[in-house]
């Protein structure tokens, strides 16, 4: 599998957020958050506001009011969530578990939406399925 | 109290509030009493929530004007707005085992220093006095009154950990301490502000003692800012409202929260239930292990504590004052019972009695060690306490989903010491701690390294942030698969951070922790105990080469070296400019069988890198496949079947198991007391199977398999124990003789009987 064509970029990004915003993976992951998550792919930014189950705001590049927590990692290694040899389940979870792409902020509460962050990347693999 | 004669005035003995302590607070001054007949509801949440929000400005006041990390990042401090007479109204959502110090110290000073030197308006008191008003004595405790006129109306305070405030170990943990006099000073509450201007001389005293003192006299000024802006606000809210209408709000804060919490409690029927658990290393060097006991009986709406049973306090820093014994069973209180009261720990705490026995592990008296009691007695104690208070809980459905057997169990700290290539002295702990495995539910795997309940609002530092603070460079940090203890629900696993020492002149870790050898948390209705705690020192190692070579290795067995085991108590090991050491604190413990977990969650275990494939199998008894992971069904049961079989054919029989008959489940009407056990027409019942497990007074495992294990056998990481326990210590876990299923994991220590943990009263 690649990485969509427009990927990173505002456009795929709003597509994500119709997708997991209607999954009941993330609104259980997230129902108790109140916070802001700053994806940072190589020189791109895309920071959105997460509130209880939904994504309430998204836009591109950072935000004023800063971020609960950052997930940071050169483009490349974004790219693994689709490059990464295929196995079943998540073969992108390890990318998180161990650090590959960082967590910079909150990393407690960055733990205790891992379940509704997983449903967010989720869905941007399945957006890469045929591209 | 004990029958034994001791003195509960926080000179030998913690200090105990008399009962009478109105009529012992000089005359000379007054407490405001009045409070309003009528107050409205809209009024009343008005103010309720105005005070919350004072307390929480109070509590970021704090956090903005700190320089200690232990503070401003982790959270490790908590402000209090407390009635009149000492009371508690609101406590903050930061760390809740320093539940019991304000109230107690508060109550010390209208006792002892209402005469000299005085209360007064603008007066602020200074303490850090673990048998009064702390959990150790790097807490140092700041308390305002608030007056009206010539009133106190209430008092505004906090407890922080500050950076260092001596000792014989940098950080003030001192894990070398026999007794308190190796340790920081205890100081009583000393008047350090005097209507309104601060004391030079005692600020220098106070700080003179400190490897850092402008960053304790940072923290002073942090501490008193927030009293001054809580009690500024609070009398606004006087001017606004008047004070018997705000006075009103603030009493009846504390009588719903006692509402609400005994109506909890009503629930569940009289009892008693007991738990016992053993904490390492009493001081460097020592191999053995030390009895914690922990019961609660309930009657009616009270809740009484003890400590009988727990080993007699040791000349080493492993012991806890009253102060953090009782701030610790209320860290655990709160969450489970009393989650809806904005914190409003003295309503619930009027329900609750404690009777420790003194000269214990957890009721030291004065002059036992007790600097490094949040990491050994008081997180323990927290833990301990969330397992008995779930098991007193559980008879109650309406509560059941906030049971569990807790998280992380023990605070393993890192506190480095030397100096950077700037010469400043580096002297305090690294807290990357704050995000422990998180708990499992009855309906819930714990998050991973999503925190501690008893810090709600604690942070693990940025990585970026210790690098600025300490002389470090992180090689990693990141998840540990399969660390969480195994059930039917998971524990949180746990993470490991490995850094090398960087721009510094000499640095050396000082260890401060339990669970290297015999875990401190075990699991809850046969959940199994998590990865232990292990500080590890690679020596020697290749890394400056590999960075040479532009690689950044993730993982310590990445690198070539020497390994070195540390000690729960250890100190001056020196970290040269290739060793590298690596931190994991230990993980959450599970809850419930492990083979009645559903297939499904330990697929998506593997699919999430939650747990590592043989697990599933050897662990959880699920045969899938490795590529697919499709689950083979009738493999499965097979499996499970044969592990239960073998469970029973590796136990040996209680003492009072009863032959298996064909007797059927307990049904509906039946009063489940345990996952796996009701009681049904006086008698304990296996809820799978029926199987007779004795009367309601006796002790149900004693009618069940015992099955003895090396610990190493359930949780990864045990077989290093040797390297840390003498004692002989294992895990005996009781089966069901009717279905194998497994009821309950115990650690015990030689031959001890199973604990009677679950008494249910007639």
């Amino acid at each position: 599998m690649k990485a969509p064509a427009d990927f990173p970029s505002r456009e795929f990004f709003e597509r994500v957020r119709a997708a997991t915003a209607a999954d009941p993976a993330f609104r259980r992951g997230t129902e108790f958050f109140d916070g802001s998550v700053l994806l940072e792919i190589g020189g791109f930014a895309v920071w959105m506001k997460w509130y209880r189950g939904d994504i309430v705001d998204l836009h591109e590049g950072a935000d004023l009011l800063g971020y609960t927590f950052a997930l940071r990692a050169p483009l490349e290694t974004w790219r693994g969530i689709w490059e990464l040899p295929r196995t079943a389940g998540k073969p992108w979870a390890r990318l998180f578990n161990y650090g590959e792409i960082a967590t910079e902020g909150d990393a407690v509460a960055s733990g205790r939406v891992l379940g509704g962050t997983f449903a967010l990347i989720g869905h941007m693999e399945a957006e890469g399925r045929g591209a | 109290m004990s029958a034994t004669a001791v003195s509960w005035d926080g000179v030998r003995d913690a200090y105990v509030p008399p009962a009478d302590l109105r009529e012992r607070i000089p005359a000379g001054v007054r407490l405001h009493d009045e409070a309003a007949d009528d107050l409205d509801p809209v009024t009343y949440e008005v103010i309720r929530h105005n005070l919350w929000m004072v307390n929480s400005e109070h509590g970021e006041t704090m956090t903005r004007l700190s320089g200690s990390p232990a503070a401003n990042i982790a959270q490790d401090f908590n402000p209090v707005i407390l009635l009149e007479d000492g009371e508690e109204l609101f406590f903050g959502p930061y760390i809740q085992h320093a539940a019991a110090a304000c109230g107690s110290a508060v109550r010390w000073v209208l006792e002892n220093r209402g005469e000299n030197p005085g209360i007064a308006a603008g007066d602020v008191f200074i303490e850090n006095d673990p048998w009064i008003g702390c959990n150790h004595q790097p807490d140092v405790g700041i308390l305002a009154p608030v007056f009206h006129g010539e009133e106190i109306f209430c008092w505004v305070a906090s407890t922080l950990h500050v950076y260092d405030l001596g000792g014989s170990t940098p950080g003030s943990f001192c894990p070398d301490a026999v007794d308190a006099y190796d340790e920081p000073t205890a100081m009583p509450p000393t008047k350090i502000v005097e209507a309104g201007v601060l004391r030079r001389d005692l600020e220098e005293l106070h700080v003179r003692r400190s490897r850092a003192p402008e960053l304790v006299a940072l923290d002073l000024r942090a501490q008193i800012a927030g009293a001054v802006v809580a009690g500024r606000r609070i009398g606004e809210l006087i001017g606004r409202y008047g004070p018997a209408v705000v006075k009103a709000a603030m009493r009846k804060v504390v009588d719903d929260a006692e509402e609400a919490f005994g109506a909890r409690i009503a629930a569940i029927p009289d009892g008693t239930w007991t738990d016992v658990g053993y904490l390492e290393e009493k001081s460097v060097g020592d191999r053995h292990v030390h009895r914690l006991v922990l019961t609660v009986e309930k009657r009616g709406t009270t809740l009484t504590f003890r400590n009988e049973g727990t080993d007699p306090q040791v000349a080493g820093s492993l012991n806890c004052t009253l102060v953090g014994w009782k701030g610790a069973i209320t860290a655990a209180l709160m969450p489970i019972f009393g989650y809806d009261q904005l914190f409003a720990i003295g309503g619930p705490l009027r329900h609750c009695r404690f009777e420790p026995t003194p000269n214990t592990l957890t009721c030291a008296g004065f002059p036992a060690a007790v600097s490094c009691a949040p990491g050994y007695a008081i997180v323990y104690t927290v833990v301990q306490a969330h397992r008995l208070l779930s098991k007193m809980g559980y008879p109650a459905a309406d509560i059941r989903a906030e049971l569990g057997p807790g998280g992380m169990s023990s605070w393993p700290l890192a506190a480095l010491a030397g100096r950077d290539n700037a010469g400043n002295e580096i002297a305090t702990v690294v807290i990357d701690e704050v995000a422990g495995g998180m708990s499992a539910y009855p309906w819930r795997d714990g998050i991973p390294a999503g925190g501690h309940s008893w810090i709600p609002l604690g942070k693990q530092p940025n990585i970026e942030n210790n690098e600025y603070f300490f002389p470090i460079l992180y090689l990693y940090r990141k998840l540990v698969p399969g660390s969480g203890g195994a059930g039917k629900y998971r524990g949180g696993n746990t993470f490991a951070s490995g850094y090398v020492r960087w721009e510094a002149e000499d640095l050396a870790v000082n260890t401060i922790s339990t669970g290297q050898g015999v875990p401190s948390g075990s699991g809850l209705y046969g959940g199994l105990p998590a990865m232990q705690t292990r500080h590890l020192l690679r020596r020697g190692s290749d890394v400056l080469a590999r960075f040479a070579a532009g690689e950044i290795p993730a993982d310590v067995t990445e690198l070539a070296g020497v390994d070195e085991l540390l000690s729960g108590k250890s100190r001056d090991n020196a970290l040269g400019p290739a060793d590298v050491y690596e931190q994991r604190p230990c993980a959450a413990a599970g809850y419930g069988d492990p083979l009645d977990r559903d297939p499904a969650l330990v697929v998506a275990d593997l699919e999430d890198g939650e747990v590592e494939f043989p697990a599933a199998a050897e662990v959880y008894g699920v045969v899938l496949d490795e590529r697919s992971l499709a689950v083979d069904r009738a493999a499965t049961d097979a499996r499970r079947a044969a592990m239960r079989a073998r469970r029973a054919a590796e136990a040996v029989p209680g003492p009072a198991v009863r032959p298996v008959g064909d007797a059927a489940a307990p049904g509906e009407d039946a009063l489940a007391i345990h996952e796996y056990v009701a009681l049904d027409a006086g008698r304990l019942l296996c809820r799978r199977c029926g199987q007779d497990l004795g009367g309601r007074a006796e002790n149900y495992k004693l009618a069940t398999l015992w099955r003895r294990l090396e610990i190493a056998d359930v949780a990864p990481g045990y077989n290093e124990r040797a390297v840390y326990v003498d004692d002989d210590v294992a895990l005996r876990q009781c089966i069901c003789p009717g279905c194998d299923t497994l009821l309950d994991t115990e650690i015990v220590r030689g031959e001890e009987p199973p604990v009677h943990d679950i008494r249910i009263a007639a």
